[in-house]
């Protein structure tokens, strides 16, 4: 399986590791497999596309792409969601030219052909015109792309055959259900980066809990003296959370006030207890982080082998007061928002790495941390690589070579995860969550 | 011109004085002097224009206090050694006894550690200002971005 781009000079020994503990670096920087990751990959598997209630009412519209696909998410007059490639049947102008609106069907710009919301040809500028040839109008509807949601998350998928959005999701819906299921959800803050690196050095970064230590934000509030409650849990389909699940304590590991802040402890996200936090990082593309009063949510977008889209959502709650709302963005921007304490770190690491790695500096990352899912530990890097590898077709670690056709992508299910019961005391945040 | 008329100048070319010179305390970081533009219950506020959610999508909101408490961090930080450069016109200034709102054009380039340069954001300030002891002080100062595609920066706008 040839690549695009020969093997950098330099480095080339590999590390005496398991071929599963590290990676080489030409997965991020091959056209090649860029390539095939977008058709592979992305028009593969289930890719998060908005909020349910970005598109709440009949005529709600979003647009977004999934692998270059240009897409529109739209509510119907009955309430049914819709997806479609965003592409007038006639000549391919784009149906929808803003990024989110209302409307009462789709009207293309060119030539003015109509479309119902439900995506059926609904109007031809002189039809007569067709006669001869008998164009038949119930043919050319929007072409339909599949459509689910799952805890207010609308997902779409490019390919008939995938499982289910909920068997997709599998194991991690548990751990969202309470926090973002239970009550309307709503957008307050979204911004797009665009960032000179490769994707998976985004999605890399979310599972890696080590790389915190680079942020003064984290080195303060985060305690490291291992008694951590916070544990990883490696799930099927690639999926991985970093929670307190099932400790009693679950504010030990973010102490606010250490970098002169208030302890999060009013307004929670449902089911969360003082200062708790999950980060749930959804295969392929999807972080979903609840640190308490504020949720973000991260989509990448890759663009090229070196240039992506982070598309951040900050979520609060639909029915927040005033109060509430304005509590939420402030702790939401001082650590995530464009001027926050975190984002422009991590860019300079995602880029420094992606130069390092594109001028051959740099052959080999290592994913080695094995601390049976503490905060530290790598599998939920490793299970990203096994399943992006079962998806791929290549070897992370020796990519001209194909995937074994046995490989152990898949855990079972709840074999490294923490699909038990919730403690009863789960403490004043609210009732425990079934597992 | 009248005595009068050459007073109200004079205080319209303060305001000006005081807007060119918030970007360019920011340009050279010292931020303690750009804070001290602030009154002391002074706010600023950094928003960018969404069309996705229909209304201005929230950067930051911070009072002077907390305002100094971010930037006071900055030596922590891993950052990017750039360099900024705020090119700052004001378009307009109204002055009503010890109080004046003022409007500006913000364009704010960027030159990264490898000595290139681009156009960072665009936008304007939105300034509302008091007059204290004879010095105009910033009491809000809301910044809203057309610029809505952005890496994020540790340092505001």
């Amino acid at each position: 399986m040839s690549l695009t781009a020969p093997p950098p000079p330099l480095g080339i020994e590999r590390p005496s590791l398991p071929e599963t503990h590290y990676v080489d670096n030409r997965i991020y920087t091959d056209p090649t497999i860029f390539a095939e990751e977008q058709e592979r990959l992305f028009r593969r598997t289930w890719s998060f596309v908005c909020l349910a209630s970005e598109v709440a009412r009949p005529g709600d519209f979003r647009t977004t792409t999934v692998a270059d696909v240009p897409l529109v998410v739209v509510r119907d007059q009955a309430g049914v969601l819709h997806a479609f490639v965003n592409a007038c049947r006639h000549r391919g102008m784009p149906v929808v030219r803003d990024p989110a609106g209302r409307c009462a069907g789709f009207q293309c710009i060119y030539h003015l052909w109509t479309y119902g919301l439900d995506g059926h040809l609904e109007g031809i500028p002189y039809p007569e015109g067709y006669r001869a040839v008998g164009l038949r109008k119930e043919e050319l509807g929007l072409v339909p792309v599949r459509v689910e949601a799952a805890c207010g998350l609308v997902f779409v998928c490019l390919d008939p055959t995938t499982e289910p959005l909920r068997d997709y999701l599998g194991d991690a819906l548990a751990f969202l259900e309470q926090p973002l299921g239970e009550r309307e959800l709503e957008v307050f803050h979204y911004l797009v980066s665009e960032i000179r690196t490769n994707w998976k050095l985004r999605t890399d970064n979310t599972r890696d809990y080590y790389h915190t230590l680079m942020h003064a934000f984290n080195r303060k509030t985060s305690r490291r003296d291992g008694r951590s409650p916070y544990r990883w849990s490696v799930l099927r389909n690639g999926h991985a959370v970093f929670s307190a699940w099932d400790a009693l304590d679950a504010s030990y590991e973010t102490a606010y006030d250490r970098a002169g802040f208030a302890a999060r402890d009013t307004h929670r996200f449902p089911g969360l207890r003082t200062n708790e936090w999950v980060l749930a990082a959804i295969f392929p593309n999807l972080a979903i982080n609840v640190r308490t009063t504020a949720c973000r949510l991260d989509r990448v977008v890759p663009l090229a082998p070196g240039r992506m889209l982070l598309e951040t959502r900050g979520i609060g709650l639909k029915d927040d007061t005033p109060e509430v709302r304005a509590a939420r963005i402030r702790d939401y921007n001082v650590l995530w928002g464009p001027v926050g304490r975190n984002q422009p770190e991590d860019v300079v690491a995602w880029e420094g790495q992606w130069d390092c790695f594109n001028r051959g500096g740099a052959r080999y990352s290592i994913f080695a941390r094995e601390e049976d899912g503490a905060p530290f530990d790598e599998e939920s890097v490793r299970t990203f690589y096994r399943t992006w590898e079962r998806w791929v077709g290549r070897r992370a670690a020796a990519p001209e070579e194909p995937a074994a056709a046995s490989s152990p992508a898949q855990p079972p299910a709840s074999a490294r995860g923490r699909k038990r019961a919730r403690p009863a005391a789960a403490g004043a945040g609210g009732a425990s969550r079934h597992g | 011109m009248a005595e009068a008329d050459y007073a109200l100048l004079a205080q319209r070319e303060a305001i000006r004085d005081l807007i060119q010179a918030s970007g360019a305390l920011l340009d050279q970081e010292r931020f303690a002097d750009w804070i001290a533009l602030f009154a002391a219950d002074g706010v600023y506020e950094l928003a960018s224009d969404s069309p996705e959610l229909g209304q201005p999508s929230p950067w930051l909101d911070l009072d002077r206090a907390s305002l100094a408490q971010y930037l006071a961090e900055m030596g922590e930080r891993v950052r990017y050694r750039d360099r900024r450069l705020h090119l700052i016109a004001t378009i307009s200034v109204q002055i009503e006894g010890d109080t004046a709102t003022a409007e500006s054009h913000v364009v704010v380039f960027r030159t990264g550690p490898e000595g290139a340069t681009h156009c960072d954001a665009a936008g304007r300030y939105h300034d509302t200002l008091v007059r204290q002891a004879g010095q105009w002080r910033l009491a809000r100062r809301r910044v809203t971005l057309d610029t809505r595609v952005h890496p994020g920066h540790h340092v505001p706008l």
